[in-house]
C-alpha cells in the first residue's frame, strides 16, 4: 500500500513539478527515487510498446513491449558520460549524480506521457492506417516524448546563459543520434502486415544511410540502398551466398 | 589586483596571475601559478587513447586499428607538445605582466577538457562501432569534438587569467589546429588507406 | 573486422560482459547499504547508479552528533513508515532536516578540532572562551532540534491512537528553520569582515 502511495505520488510529481524529484543531494534523491522512476519509465514504455504492436498483433505485441523500454534506456545509458563532460567543458558545473538522475527523470517522464498518450496510437492503428502512416506516427510520438524528456533533463540540470544553451544541443545531437540508431538496430517494432515476424534483425548499414535513401526516393532517385552487415556486433558472414 | 582561473575539470587548482604592470604588489608576486598536476595530464591522455581503442574496433586490419587507436593522442598531444612552446614563447614576449606559468597551466587545462571529452564519448563512439560501419566518421567526429573543447578551454583560460583578449592566441590556435591535422594524417595513413 | 567471433558469440559476451559489471556494483551497493531497490536497478542500469558508489550518506560520521542523529532520522523514517501511520504524507522535509543536521555537525567537529589544536598550542588566545561558548550554543540547538525529531514520533503514535492530525510537513519546517536560526546567530556572533 505504501508503496504503491509513494508511485503514485512519484508519477504525479514526474507530471506536475519534475524538477522537485532534482532538488537536494543527488546521490539521496537517486537512491531514494532511482528504482522507481526506473519502474515506471520500463513500465510505461513496455504499455507503449504493446499498443505498438497491436498494429500486427500476436507475438509481435509482447517484442515490441520488450523493445521499446530498450529504446528508451539505451540512449541515456550510453551517452550519461558524454552528456556530463559536455557540460563541463561548457563550463556548467554538474557531478555524475546530478545528470543520471536528471536523465531517469527526464526518460521516466517521456515514457509517462507516452503512455498515457497511447489510446490515441491505439485508435489509429485500429483504423488499419498504412504501414508507412502507422511508422510515421510512432515516429512522431516518440520524438514529441524525447522532446519533453530532453526538455525536463535541461530544466533540472544547473547552469544558465550560453554555456548551458550550447551544452544542451551538443547533448541533445548525442542522445538524438543513439536514440535514432537504436531504434534502427532495435526494428522492427511494427511488422508488415505480410512480413515474417521476428525479434530483431540482423545488424546492417545504419539509420543515417537509410534516411539518406529514403530522401533520395522521396525526391525521384530510386538507385536502391545497399544495406550491408556493418559494425562490430554484425555477421559478415551473412553477407555471403 | 589578483585574477583567478577557477578549474573547470576538478584536477588543476586556481591560477592566480601577477597582476598588470603598475599595480603589482610584492604579495601579489609570490601567488605563482599551478600547473595541472601529471596525474591530471595522464588521465587525460587516458581518456583520448580510450576513445581511440573504442573507434578502432570498428577498423578493417590490425594495421589499421593501430593507426586509428593512435590518432587522438598523436594528433592531439602531438599538437600540444610542438606548439605548446610558441604559446609559451608568445606570452614570454608580448605580455611580460603574464607570469611563464600560466599559458602552461592553460594548456593542462585544454588537455584535461579534451581528456574529459574523449573518455565521456568513448561509449557512445563503442555503441556507434558496435552497430554501424561508420568508425572512421566516428573517429573524426570525436576528434574533431575533443579539439574543439580543448582549444575553447585553453582560450577561455587564458582570457580569464590574463583579462585581456585572446589576439595573438587565436594565431596560435590556428597553427596548433594545422599542425594536429598533418599529425593525424600522418599517423592515420594506414587506416585511411584501408577504410572503405 | 578485429573481433572474428560469431555473431552470437559477440552478443553473448557484450551482454554478459554488462551484466557481470551490474552484479559487481549491485554487490558493492548492497555492502554500502544501498537499498535493495537501488541494488537490484543496478544490476539492469549500472551506469544510472555508479553515482551511489559514492555516496555521502555511507561516509563515516564525521561529527560529534552524528550517531544520534542517524538513529533519530532512522527512526522517524521508521515511524512513519509503519503501517499504522499510513496516513502520514511522504515528506521529503525529513530528507532536508537530516542533510542540514549532518552539516551543522560536521561544522561542530572542525570547531572541535580547531579547538582541540588551537587551544593545546596556545590556551590563552584570544576568542578562544568565544569559539567554545559559540560551540555549546550551536551543540544545544542541534540536541534541541533532534528531541523535536523524538517528540514528532511520539506526536505520529498518539495520533494513531486519537485520530487527531499530525502536521508532519509543518513540524519539520519548524525544526529546519530553527536550524536556520543557528546560522543566523552564528553570523551575528562573528560579523562578516569587509
Amino acid at each position: 500500500m505504501t508503496a504503491s502511495i509513494g508511485a503514485l505520488d512519484t508519477c504525479a510529481r514526474l507530471l506536475r513539478e519534475p524538477v522537485s524529484l532534482g532538488r537536494g543531494d543527488p546521490r539521496v534523491s537517486l537512491e531514494k527515487y532511482g528504482p522507481l522512476l526506473l519502474a515506471v519509465a520500463v513500465v510505461s514504455a513496455a504499455v507503449f510498446g504493446g499498443v505498438v504492436g497491436t498494429y500486427r498483433g500476436g507475438v509481435q505485441l509482447v517484442f515490441a513491449a520488450v523493445k521499446l523500454p530498450l529504446l528508451w534506456l539505451i540512449p541515456i545509458l550510453v551517452t550519461l558520460p558524454a552528456v556530463r563532460a559536455l557540460h563541463r567543458v561548457c563550463g556548467v558545473d554538474v557531478d555524475y549524480g546530478q545528470v543520471a538522475l536528471a536523465a531517469l527523470v527526464g526518460t521516466a517522464r517521456a515514457a509517462l506521457v507516452l503512455a498515457v498518450a497511447s489510446p490515441a496510437l491505439w485508435l489509429l492503428y485500429s483504423l488499419h492506417v498504412g504501414y508507412h502512416v502507422a511508422v510515421l506516427a510512432l515516429c512522431g510520438s516518440l520524438v514529441a516524448a524525447g522532446g519533453v524528456g530532453l526538455h525536463t533533463t535541461a530544466r533540472i540540470l544547473p547552469g544558465s546563459g550560453a554555456g548551458k544553451a550550447v551544452a544542451n544541443m551538443l547533448a541533445v545531437a548525442a542522445v538524438g543520434v543513439v536514440f535514432a540508431q537504436s531504434g534502427w538496430v532495435l526494428r522492427p517494432f511494427i511488422a508488415r502486415p505480410r512480413a515474417e515476424v521476428s525479434f530483431m534483425r540482423t545488424v546492417e548499414s545504419d539509420v543515417f544511410s537509410s534516411v539518406a535513401a529514403s530522401w533520395r526516393s522521396a525526391r525521384g532517385d530510386y538507385t536502391g540502398w545497399d544495406a550491408r552487415r556493418q559494425g562490430l556486433l554484425a555477421n559478415p558472414e551473412a553477407d555471403s551466398p | 589586483m589578483t585574477q583567478t582561473l577557477s578549474p573547470t575539470h576538478g584536477g588543476p587548482q586556481p591560477i592566480v596571475t601577477v597582476p598588470p604592470p603598475g599595480r603589482q604588489t610584492e604579495a601579489n608576486l609570490l601567488n605563482v601559478p599551478q600547473v595541472p598536476s601529471v596525474s591530471s595530464s595522464l588521465l587525460a591522455v587516458g581518456g583520448l587513447a580510450l576513445f581511440g581503442a573504442c573507434t578502432a574496433l570498428g577498423a578493417p586490419g590490425f594495421t589499421a586499428a593501430t593507426h586509428a587507436a593512435l590518432v587522438p593522442v598523436a594528433g592531439l598531444v602531438g599538437a600540444m607538445v610542438l606548439t605548446g612552446p610558441a604559446l609559451v614563447a608568445g606570452h614570454l614576449f608580448l605580455r611580460p605582466n603574464i607570469a611563464t606559468e600560466v599559458p602552461v597551466a592553460a594548456l593542462g587545462l585544454g588537455l584535461g577538457a579534451a581528456g574529459s571529452v574523449a573518455a565521456g564519448i568513448a561509449p557512445l563512439a563503442l555503441f556507434l562501432v558496435a552497430t554501424t560501419g561508420l568508425w572512421l566518421s566516428v573517429l573524426s567526429l570525436g576528434f574533431a569534438l575533443t579539439g574543439l573543447a580543448c582549444a575553447a578551454v585553453t582560450l577561455q583560460a587564458l582570457a580569464h587569467a590574463t583579462g585581456e583578449r585572446p589576439g595573438f592566441v587565436f594565431v596560435w590556435v590556428f597553427l596548433a589546429a594545422l599542425v594536429s591535422i598533418r599529425l593525424t594524417i600522418a599517423v592515420g595513413s594506414a587506416a585511411l588507406e584501408v577504410a572503405p | 573486422m578485429i573481433a572474428s567471433a560469431s555473431l552470437s558469440g559477440l552478443w553473448l559476451a557484450v551482454g554478459g560482459g554488462y551484466v557481470l559489471v551490474g552484479a559487481i556494483v549491485a554487490l558493492r551497493l548492497a555492502s554500502r547499504q544501498a537499498s535493495r531497490a537501488a541494488a537490484l536497478a543496478a544490476v539492469a542500469c549500472w551506469p544510472l547508479m555508479l553515482p551511489l558508489l559514492s555516496s555521502p550518506s555511507s561516509a563515516a560520521p564525521s561529527g560529534p552528533l552524528a550517531a544520534r542523529i542517524e538513529q533519530c532520522a532512522r527512526e522517524l523514517r521508521a515511524t512513519m513508515a509503519d503501517p499504522a501511520a499510513a496516513d502520514v504524507p511522504v515528506v521529503d522535509d525529513l530528507d532536508d532536516l537530516v542533510r542540514d543536521l549532518q552539516q551543522a555537525d560536521e561544522r561542530l567537529g572542525m570547531v572541535d578540532a580547531l579547538v582541540a589544536d588551537v587551544g593545546g598550542a596556545s590556551p590563552a588566545v584570544a576568542g578562544l572562551e568565544a569559539l567554545r561558548g559559540a560551540r555549546a550554543r550551536a551543540a544545544a540547538e542541534v540536541e534541541a532540534v533532534l528531541d523535536g525529531m523524538v517528540e514528532l514520533r511520539l506526536s505520529i503514535g498518539l495520533r494513531s491512537l486519537a485520530g487527531n492530525a499530525v502536521p508532519v510537513q509543518d513540524r519539520l519546517v519548524d525544526l529546519r528553520a530553527r536550524l536556520g536560526a543557528l546560522d543566523e546567530i552564528a553570523q551575528f556572533d562573528h560579523p562578516r569582515q569587509s
